[in-house]
């Protein structure tokens, strides 16, 4: 699940799914708010094998919709990793308190940025073992 | 001698003298006469002489005594005169307002030039008033309770502030004491005053100075920190916002150029490449001026800290050549922030290596010495070196003296540099010729 308000960066990230031939179904929200609605609202939904997670997004921001997916018992154990542009170091500390497995600074080169989804992909979708 | 002769000048010892010659005179004087002659009627007439002889003899020393005490009489009123004039004087004459006061009715006995000039009251304008008229009426309880305590303990212990109202309506604060005195035979009050009005005033005004001031550094502070708050608020943005559009220029420009790869010209496809590089070089400004703010806006942590570890640490890292020759001094230690420092040392050092990169036996320096009464820290090479006028321009932000083909770089290391050490209370600064390598060195004040 692709959670960020920046459209070119939504299909960014698909196209670089797409060129790792990562096959996986992505589900996509706008902001956070839409995110905790499609995970919580459902309850018989499956839930994503891994939420790649924006930081500055309108309405509900990535640490807030962190923090509730934390509290809620069906969302607690999700792999959340934050995929953002920023490198501050109060949003890397905070990402983590709020119960994030991992943080991740988006790369502006786009042969970076596939590598990072690449790798990404490669260890939540295949190596990753889920309770 | 002569004070064995006023020792003799006594009253006892001039009647004692007198009696033991009255005696001599009474007892001798008739035989030694009758000696000299038998005739009865001759003899009678030198007892006449020796008679008149007598009185001379007394009269001489008497008329010498006499005007000796009457001199000492004159010296000593002449003396007591003097004196009197002296203390009046001091007291007339005095810097400050004094006066003299009856302790029963609390009317004026005395008053001095001081006191007269203070209040603005003639002698007789004080004439029939108690000390009361010159003071404000709610001290009058105050004062009151000091004059009785003066009059049954001697002296009042402090000094009093009151208010002092003079003939022309003003206030003024005054500084009383006051002393129980023995004036012209009779038990007194001297009212001893300090006009401390305008002494009060400046320590008022310099009461009223520090809370002003207290109050614009407590305004400068919040200015400063709002602003501080609003950089911070801009570095954020500027973090998160500036990054995603050259994301999409990135990542959208590379995927026309694969999808289109048969149509393209090469031209076209070398345009594209363009496009991406310099996004990418933007995104690496951007990173850079993030990481440049973040050094002015971190939190010092200052510790013993040793250079030369640092500098060695950082050489291993470096793409030296083997040809070069490195100089580390040892031990060399400071108090300082230990991250900034390896910031700061790397920066130094791979510009060092960087510029020295295309000359022959390369050498690089990093020691210490003493200039003045500083301790100077440097590191120098023997590369391309800068012209020396360009010195203070270095230091700027993305300021470059070299072409991106000749070496490559953001004008970036030497602002970073310049900041860590400011931020240490230190000064950097350069000194180099075109050809001749570059010196750069640094002092710590923290």
């Amino acid at each position: 699940m692709l959670v960020d308000d920046n459209k070119d960066d939504v299909d960014l990230t698909i196209m670089a799914l797409k060129f790792n031939q990562i096959a996986n179904e992505v589900k996509v929200a706008f902001n956070g708010q839409e995110a905790v609605d499609m995970l919580l609202g459902h309850d018989d939904s499956p839930l994503p094998a891994v939420i790649l997670l924006d930081i500055n997004m309108p309405k509900l921001n990535g640490l807030e919709t962190l923090k509730i997916l934390r509290s809620n018992e069906r969302t607690k154990t999700v792999p959340i990793v934050i995929l953002t542009s920023s490198q501050e170091e109060q949003d890397l500390v905070a990402g983590y308190q709020s119960g994030a497995n991992s943080y991740i600074k988006k790369p502006v080169d786009f042969e970076n940025f596939t590598e990072a989804i690449r790798q990404l992909g490669m260890y939540w979708l295949a190596l990753n073992e889920l309770p | 001698m002569l004070m064995q002769i006023k020792k003799l000048l006594n009253p006892l010892s001039i009647a004692l003298l007198y009696a033991i010659f009255g005696s001599v005179w009474i007892l001798y004087s008739d035989r030694w006469v009758a000696n000299l002659s038998d005739d009865m009627e001759m003899l009678s007439q030198m007892q006449t002489y020796k008679g008149w002889f007598y009185i001379i003899l007394t009269a001489i020393p008497l008329f010498l005594l006499i005007k000796a005490h009457q001199r000492f009489v004159l010296e000593s009123a002449q003396l007591l005169k003097s004196t009197e004039k002296k203390y009046e004087n001091l007291f007339l004459s005095n810097p400050y307002p004094i006066c003299v006061v009856d302790p029963e009715t609390l009317g004026f006995i005395n008053t001095n030039k001081k006191f007269i000039q203070t209040f603005g009251y003639t002698i007789r304008d004080l004439k029939n008033q108690t000390i009361h008229h010159v003071f404000a009426k709610k001290d009058h309880p105050l004062l009151e309770k000091i004059i009785r305590s003066t009059l049954t303990t001697g002296d009042q212990n402090e000094p009093i502030i009151v208010k002092g109202e003079p003939k022309n309506d003003s206030v003024i604060s005054i500084e009383l004491m006051i002393y129980e005195i023995r004036f012209q035979g009779q038990i007194t009050l001297l009212f001893q005053m300090r006009d401390v009005t305008a002494e009060l005033l400046n320590r008022q005004q310099i009461r009223d100075l520090t809370v002003h001031l207290e109050r614009t550094v407590e305004e400068r502070t919040r200015q400063l920190s709002s602003v501080n708050e609003e950089l911070e608020s801009f570095t954020y943005s500027v973090s998160h916002d500036l990054r995603a559009p050259l994301r999409a220029i990135d990542g959208f420009s590379n995927a026309i150029a694969m999808d289109n790869k048969n149509q393209l010209t090469e031209e076209s496809q070398e345009y594209f490449q363009r496009v991406r590089r310099a996004s990418q070089r933007m995104s690496q400004l951007i990173d850079d001026m993030l990481r440049l703010s973040r050094i002015t806006r971190a939190s010092l942590t200052i510790k013993e800290v040793n250079l030369s570890k640092i500098a060695s640490e950082v050489m291993t890292t470096l793409d030296v050549s083997k040809s070069s020759l490195v100089t580390i001094e040892k031990d060399i230690q400071v108090d300082a922030d230990e991250g900034l420092m390896h910031i700061l040392m790397s920066n130094l050092l791979s510009n060092a290596v960087k510029y020295s990169s295309k000359t022959d036996n390369a050498v690089i320096q990093f020691g210490k010495e003493t200039q003045g009464e500083q301790i100077v820290y440097y590191v120098k090479d023997n590369g391309v070196g800068f012209n020396n006028s360009d010195s203070n321009k270095i230091f700027k932000p993305f300021q470059r003296l070299h072409t991106e083909s000749e070496f490559v770089g953001m004008g970036i290391g030497l602002a970073t540099a310049k900041r860590i050490v400011a931020r240490h209370g230190g000064e950097i600064w350069a000194e180099a010729h075109s050809g001749e390598g570059a010196s750069f060195y640094f002092t710590l004040n923290s």
